[in-house]
């Protein structure tokens, strides 16, 4: 069947919306009607990157109800309201993903994942699809799949931060907020948000920050050590840039052999655009700091996902503050230009 | 009093053997009578910079006897032999080391390594705060139990405390000297399997085989990173649990964050890192997609050590046969001989640890 979709057909220039062949469902895939996709900024990385393969297609968080699907896809039916990410579901047996095979403008493209969700509609993989209750708002929760998964399960998962530990986050747009209200929802405190704009930091705090440190006007290594008395517990870079990588390490306190065994985490969230030369290791490992990745949150989308729908219905995350901004897919290069130019406060969606 | 000691008195120049100025023991100082002091492979780094301040004793692993006590001294007697090292005794004491005031022809001598604990052991006595101090019991070997305060410490150390080693997960350790073999030791006695040791010389690497390792990779002759992952299973995946970088210089910081394995999807988290070796030379710039995907990166410094607590386990181990030390220490010197035991470091030539004997 066709479908609407935005597409990516010639670097550096906006995407057009164009009708692209979808396949019919394998029998481990389905065809899913979308409902609204969230807006990552992964993905101006791919339209600013000058070697990205195109045509290709985006969106890697949304949420739909299923149209069709094939005879091997049980955990959802016809009807079902859906949440698709980027994350795969741990699938028995090292079974992989399937991934379709779509035709735009003549020309033959595999879908990567879940990541094609700028589109009306949708064939995926059984991996990528986790259940949403049908009583749950369809708007909003788009965001799960990548900002919430990635922010909430780094501090759940990879860094598994507990009632008391200090934490810093660099950067609090939608992936940031994230980590500070799940790290508000473990008991943890002081939460201390960085950001280059006093708006967003006021905004941080509704999600639970505690303090705010605008890196503009403030040397922010030097207060958070001075705020925790040596360094924090945990650091989260939700931006991956040079000057948020280097400062990552020196905000986390280092060890104290037999009291504590290990310095504090840095947790590399942001993913950096190009391979950044900063020798950080150097300098600050000899603390016995811990430095790690968190690829999407460390998540187990059919285990974590529920828990954050469940957090939004109780008010503990409010996905309603944190998508602050909606569009039309005809509207998607106006909604990346304004991520671009840092106008979205949490995270922006489509509504299809 | 005075005393012999290993003086570096000029960058670039060998160390001079003369006499220096040591303090009657402060309050909480103690004076040791040297036994042993072991050579480490900083203490090259120290002699290599250019702007180490001089003159400078060095020296931060060793064993002696106490000879003298500082009225505040309790946890030491005069006879006691004891074990001296790179880490506090305790780190939780709030009391930081008393650092002793050593002159040379009226000059004031610095130490290396932290200029907080004041510890300097090429000499034949030494005054320490009983900060630095571990009794070591009179029935055990007072030459090769020298090396426990630093090669031991970081080495057994950074698999014990920091990568908590658990029987059955699969190890890398680049680089064989003292602190890599010790990694090695350490390994083995918690059951990992198998121990891939990584280094330059094939002696080496048979070497290693001694204190259980079980794969040995030439990096002259082949890319260890590629054959671990080889070694490991051979997907994109494959790679150690842990891999330990002994060396500090950023070449082999950079592979040992490759040699890890990758984070399956059901993981919070794929294989660690572990940096162990001092960094020097121009500093390792990490990969971030490694990091990115899953992998960890810890930093072991002296193996976060606790000297109160793990010297007596290490020299436990030394007991049992668990740790060789009789085999870790390879070469012995004089303090006269002080300059052949550092160049013979600086040219891979000490298999295991060099030790000087006063």
């Amino acid at each position: 069947m066709k479908t609407r979709a935005a597409v990516y057909i010639e670097i550096g220039q906006p995407m057009v919306i164009d009708d692209v062949e979808l396949p019919d469902p394998s029998p481990t895939q389905m065809l899913v009607k979308q409902f609204a996709s969230g807006i990552c900024h992964t993905q101006l990385h791919t339209l600013h990157n000058p070697d990205a393969k195109i045509p290709t297609l985006l969106g890697h968080e949304s949420t739909g109800v299923v149209v069709s699907k094939g005879a091997l896809v049980t955990h959802v039916k016809e009807g079902d309201h859906v949440m698709l990410s980027f994350m795969p579901r741990h699938l028995p047996g090292g079974v992989r993903p399937e991934l379709p095979m779509l035709r735009v403008r003549g020309q033959e493209l595999r879908a990567s994942g879940a990541s094609c969700t700028w589109s009306q509609d949708v064939v995926v993989d059984r991996a990528y699809v986790v259940p949403l209750d049908n009583s749950v708002a369809t708007d909003v929760t788009a965001v799960i799949g990548c900002a919430v998964a990635t922010g909430c399960g780094a501090v759940l998962n990879t860094a598994r931060v507990r009632p008391g530990d200090s934490v810093v986050v660099f950067g609090v747009g939608g992936v940031g907020l994230c980590a500070v209200q799940a790290a508000a929802n473990v008991g943890a405190g002081p939460i201390i948000a960085v950001d280059l704009s006093d708006d967003k930091l006021e905004y941080a705090k509704r999600f639970g920050a505690t303090h705010g440190i605008n890196a503009q006007r403030e040397n922010a290594v030097a207060r958070i050590v001075e705020m925790t008395d040596g360094g924090a517990d945990f650091a989260f870079d939700a931006i991956g840039a040079a000057s948020t990588v280097a400062a990552l390490l020196p905000s986390v306190r280092v060890a104290v052999p037999g009291w504590r065994p290990e310095g504090g985490t840095a947790v590399q969230v942001g993913v950096p655009r190009q391979q950044q030369h900063v020798p950080v290791l150097g300098d600050f490992l000899p603390g016995g700091k811990v430095y790690r990745g968190t690829y999407g949150g460390s998540a187990q989308p059919e285990r974590d996902y529920p828990l954050y729908v469940r957090w939004f219905q109780q008010g503990k995350l409010p996905l309603d503050l944190l998508v602050s901004q909606r569009f039309k897919l005809e509207e998607v290069n106006a909604a990346c230009d304004a991520l671009e130019r840092g106008e979205i406060l949490g995270r922006a969606i489509l509504e299809f | 009093m005075k005393t012999k000691a290993a003086v570096y008195v000029e960058f670039g120049q060998p160390m001079v053997i003369d006499d220096i100025d040591i303090p009657d023991p402060g309050p909480s100082q103690v004076q040791v009578k040297l036994f042993a002091s072991g050579i480490c492979h900083s203490q090259l780094h120290q002699l290599g910079r250019p702007n180490s301040p001089v003159p400078m004793v060095l020296g931060h692993e060793a064993t002696g006897v106490v000879t003298g006590t500082g009225r505040d001294v309790v946890s030491v007697r005069e006879g006691d032999h004891v074990m001296m090292g790179i880490v506090q005794r305790n780190i939780l004491d709030p009391v930081l080391p008393v650092v002793a005031k050593v002159t040379y022809h009226g000059k004031d001598v610095t130490f290396g390594g932290p200029t907080y604990i004041g510890m300097y052991t090429w000499s034949e006595h030494t005054v320490v705060d009983q900060q630095m101090l571990v009794k070591l019991d009179q029935d055990v070997a007072t030459d090769v139990t020298c090396i426990i305060g630093c090669a031991v410490l970081a080495g057994c150390g950074a698999a014990l405390n920091s990568a908590q080693v658990r029987a059955g997960q699969s190890v890398a350790v680049f680089g064989g000297g003292g602190v890599g073999l010790s990694i090695v030791q350490a390994c083995k006695n918690s059951g990992a399997s198998p121990i891939i040791v990584v280094d330059l010389s094939d002696e080496k690497l048979e070497f290693a085989m001694q204190f259980g390792a079980t794969i040995g990779i030439n990096a002259a002759q082949e890319d260890p990173v590629a054959r671990i992952r080889e070694i490991m299973g051979g997907t994109p995946l494959s790679g150690v649990d842990f891999a330990f970088d002994a060396i500090g210089v950023a070449r082999a910081t950079e592979q040992v964050i490759q040699a890890a394995r990758g984070r399956q999807i059901w993981e919070r988290e794929g294989g660690t890192a572990v940096v162990v070796g001092v960094p020097h030379g121009p500093p390792a710039v990490p990969d971030m997609y490694q990091i990115a995907a899953g992998k960890v990166y810890r930093g072991a410094p002296g193996g976060i050590g606790w000297p109160e607590r793990d010297y007596p386990r290490y020299v436990q181990w030394y007991k049992e046969g668990k740790l060789q030390l009789d085999l870790l220490v390879s070469q012995r010197y004089t303090l006269d001989q002080v300059n052949e035991g550092c160049d013979a470091l600086a040219h891979g030539q000490i298999a295991g640890r060099a030790i000087i004997t006063y």
